[in-house]
C-alpha cells in the first residue's frame, strides 16, 4: 500500500517538473516567461527573430484585453520574420494570473509594469537591444502615458500609437460627432437609411462622461463600423482548425474564464480614465513616433490621432490613415501595416 | 409467537446475506481530471465511508426485496493538471460524497469539496530587484482556496458482478479565490474508476 502511494506521489510530482534549455537568440524564437509584480503574474511571449536584437513591444488594448490575441491572429507575422515581437498581458487583464490588488489598479501601476517589462527584456536579451513600442487603443493611451516621462522614453527607440486616444473626457462626444457625420452622409445617398436613422436617434445625446455613457457609445461605434463595412477591408484570419479548436477550449493556452474575470476586474480603471487627459504633456515626447489610424475607426475616431501628431514634441514623426480600416488596421490591412512598421523600425533602429 | 419471531429473524438474516454486500469498504480511485474540460490532469482519491443506509425500493420476480444503498463518504483527493502556458495546478481537497447505488449497479454521486489550490507557473518567472536587475522566482505561483461541487454517474460492479470495482464519469464546477481580487469559476470533467478494498462476496454463494 505504501509503495502504491509512493508511485502515485512520484507520478504527480513528475507532471510538475519540466526541464528545457532555452536558446535566447534564434531566427524563429518562441520564448515564454512571466513577470511578477505586486503579486500579479504577467505572461510574456517573445516571438520572431531575436538575433536582430530589435524588439517590438506590443501594448494591448482594452482595458482588459490580451496581448496574445494579436499573436493568435497573426497580426505581426511579417515583422516577426525580421525582428522579435514581445506580447504581454497587463495586470488584471488577458491571461494575467495572481492576485492583483484592485485598490491600486490604475494608469500609474500599468506604467510601472510596462517599465518593468522593458527592463526585463533588456535584462534578458542584453542592454544593447533596441526596443520599439506599439500601443493599440487603450494600449496607445498607456504607451503615451509612459512616454511623457523623459527618463522613461530614453529606453525606447521609437513608438507606434495605433488608434489610442490621449484623453477620454471628450471621448463619447467625438464618437457621436463621427457617427453623425457619416450617418448624415450615408442617409443623403440613401444607403442603410433605416439603420443609420435609428443609430443617430440612439446617440443623439451628449451627456457628461460616465462609464455607462462610454459603454453605449462604444456599442454605437461598433454598429456604425458594421454599417460602413463596404468601405472596410475584410479581416482574413490565418487560423487553422487546431487554432480554432484551441481558442474555443483553451488548449492553446488561453484561459477563457480567466480572461472573462480579468476583463471584469479591469473595468475598475474607468473611474480614473473618465477624466484622463495628457494632451498638455505630449510635447515631452521627443523620440521618433508613428501615429497610425483606421479611416473608419468609430471606436476611437481619427481626430484623436491628428491631435496627438500635432501635440507631440518629436521632430521625427509621421501620421498615416489606413484607408480601408476600422479600429484594428493590423488586421484589416495587415500587409500594408506590417510594411509601414518595418520601414519605420529600419529607419530609426 | 416465538416461532414467528424466529422466522422473521431467519428471513432478515437470509435477506441480509442475499442482497447486501458490505459497502463500507474503503477505496482508492484514479481518474482523468480535465480542468475546463481539456486541460489534462490526474486525480487520485481515497474514500472512507462514514455513514450508510439501505433503502428498500422494489421486489424482483422472486419477490425478494431489492435495496438501493445510500452512502456518505469522506473522499480525500489530490489532483494535478496542466493549464498550458499558464500553470500547473495542485489541489488537495477533502470531499463529502453522497453516493446512491441502485440494485442494477447504477450509481449517482453528489460531491461537495473545500480545498487548497496551488499554482506553479509553467515558465520562468522574474521579479525586479529594485535596482534595474531581476531575479528568478523559484516555484512561482499562487495559493488559493477552492470550492468544488459536482456529480458523477457510474456503475458499481459490486452489485451484480461482485467485483470490487466501480466506474464513473462526471463533471463539476469550481470556484477559486482569490484570483485578481475576484472569484474565478471553472468547469471540470472527470472520468475514472475506484478499487474497493476488502470487498467480500457474501451473496448468492
Amino acid at each position: 500500500m505504501n509503495k502504491t502511494f509512493l508511485y502515485i506521489f512520484l507520478l504527480l510530482v513528475s507532471t510538475l517538473v519540466q526541464c528545457k534549455k532555452e536558446n535566447l537568440f534564434e531566427t524563429n524564437a518562441e520564448h515564454h516567461f512571466f513577470l511578477e509584480t505586486d503579486r500579479a503574474f504577467l505572461p510574456i511571449t517573445v516571438e520572431g527573430n531575436t538575433t536582430s536584437k530589435t524588439f517590438l513591444l506590443v501594448v494591448h488594448g482594452g482595458p482588459g484585453g490580451t496581448g496574445q490575441i494579436y499573436n493568435t491572429y497573426g497580426s505581426f507575422t511579417k515583422i516577426e520574420e525580421e525582428f522579435a515581437v514581445v506580447y504581454y498581458d497587463q495586470r488584471c487583464a488577458g491571461n494575467a494570473q495572481g492576485n492583483c490588488d484592485l485598490k491600486i489598479l490604475g494608469v500609474e501601476t500599468h506604467i510601472q509594469d510596462l517599465e518593468k517589462i522593458i527592463d526585463l527584456i533588456k535584462f534578458k536579451y542584453g542592454d544593447d537591444s533596441d526596443l520599439f513600442m506599439l500601443g493599440h487603443s487603450w494600449g496607445g493611451t498607456l504607451g503615451l502615458s509612459y512616454l511623457i516621462d523623459h527618463e522613461r522614453q530614453q529606453k525606447i527607440k521609437g513608438a507606434f500609437i495605433i488608434s489610442g486616444p490621449q484623453r477620454f473626457d471628450v471621448y463619447a462626444s467625438r464618437v457621436v460627432d463621427m457617427i453623425e457625420f457619416y450617418g448624415d452622409q450615408q442617409i443623403a445617398i440613401d444607403k442603410n437609411k433605416g439603420p443609420w436613422k435609428s443609430l443617430l436617434n440612439d446617440v443623439d445625446e451628449r451627456s457628461s462622461p460616465s462609464v455607462d455613457n462610454i459603454t453605449t457609445t462604444n456599442l454605437a461605434a461598433q454598429t456604425a463600423q458594421k454599417l460602413m463595412s463596404d468601405s472596410i477591408s475584410t479581416v482574413s484570419l490565418d487560423l487553422s482548425l487546431n487554432d480554432i479548436i484551441g481558442s474555443i477550449f483553451g488548449s492553446d493556452g488561453t484561459g477563457r474564464f480567466i480572461q472573462f474575470m480579468n476583463n471584469l476586474a479591469s473595468t475598475k480603471i474607468w473611474d480614473e480614465l473618465l477624466t484622463y487627459d495628457i494632451s498638455s504633456q505630449l510635447e515631452n515626447i521627443t523620440i521618433p513616433m508613428a501615429i497610425y489610424w483606421g479611416k473608419f475607426d468609430f471606436i476611437v475616431p481619427p481626430v484623436f490621432g491628428n491631435e496627438i501628431h500635432d501635440l507631440i514634441g518629436s521632430n521625427e514623426k509621421e501620421c498615416f490613415e489606413f484607408p480601408n480600416s476600422d479600429h484594428s488596421p493590423m488586421l484589416t490591412e495587415r500587409s500594408d501595416f506590417n510594411q509601414k512598421v518595418l520601414q519605420f523600425i529600419y529607419k530609426y533602429k | 409467537m416465538k416461532t414467528h419471531i424466529y422466522i422473521l429473524f431467519i428471513f432478515l438474516l437470509i435477506q441480509q446475506n442475499l442482497f447486501s454486500q458490505s459497502f463500507d469498504e474503503k477505496g482508492i480511485g484514479i481518474q482523468y481530471y480535465g480542468e475546463n474540460l481539456t486541460r489534462l490532469g490526474i486525480k487520485i482519491n481515497y474514500e472512507t465511508p462514514i455513514f450508510r443506509k439501505s433503502i428498500n425500493t422494489s421486489a424482483n420476480s422472486d419477490n425478494r426485496f431489492l435495496k438501493k444503498q445510500r452512502i456518505y463518504i469522506l473522499n480525500s483527493t489530490v489532483t494535478t493538471y496542466r493549464h498550458k502556458g499558464l500553470h500547473y495546478g495542485l489541489i488537495v481537497m477533502p470531499e463529502l460524497i453522497k453516493r446512491t447505488i441502485f440494485p442494477s449497479g447504477f450509481k449517482i454521486e453528489n460531491i461537495l469539496g473545500i480545498g487548497y489550490h496551488r499554482s506553479f507557473l509553467t515558465d520562468p518567472t522574474f521579479i525586479s530587484d529594485g535596482n534595474g536587475g531581476f531575479k528568478k522566482v523559484p516555484l512561482a505561483g499562487q495559493n488559493s482556496a477552492l470550492i468544488f461541487t459536482g456529480f458523477n454517474l457510474g456503475y458499481d460492479m459490486r452489485m451484480k458482478e461482485k467485483s470490487p470495482y466501480s466506474f464513473f464519469i462526471g463533471g463539476g464546477l469550481y470556484f477559486r479565490y482569490p484570483h485578481n481580487s475576484l472569484v474565478l469559476p471553472g468547469i471540470t470533467f472527470n472520468m475514472g474508476f475506484c478499487r474497493h478494498f476488502s470487498f467480500k462476496k457474501q451473496s448468492n454463494e
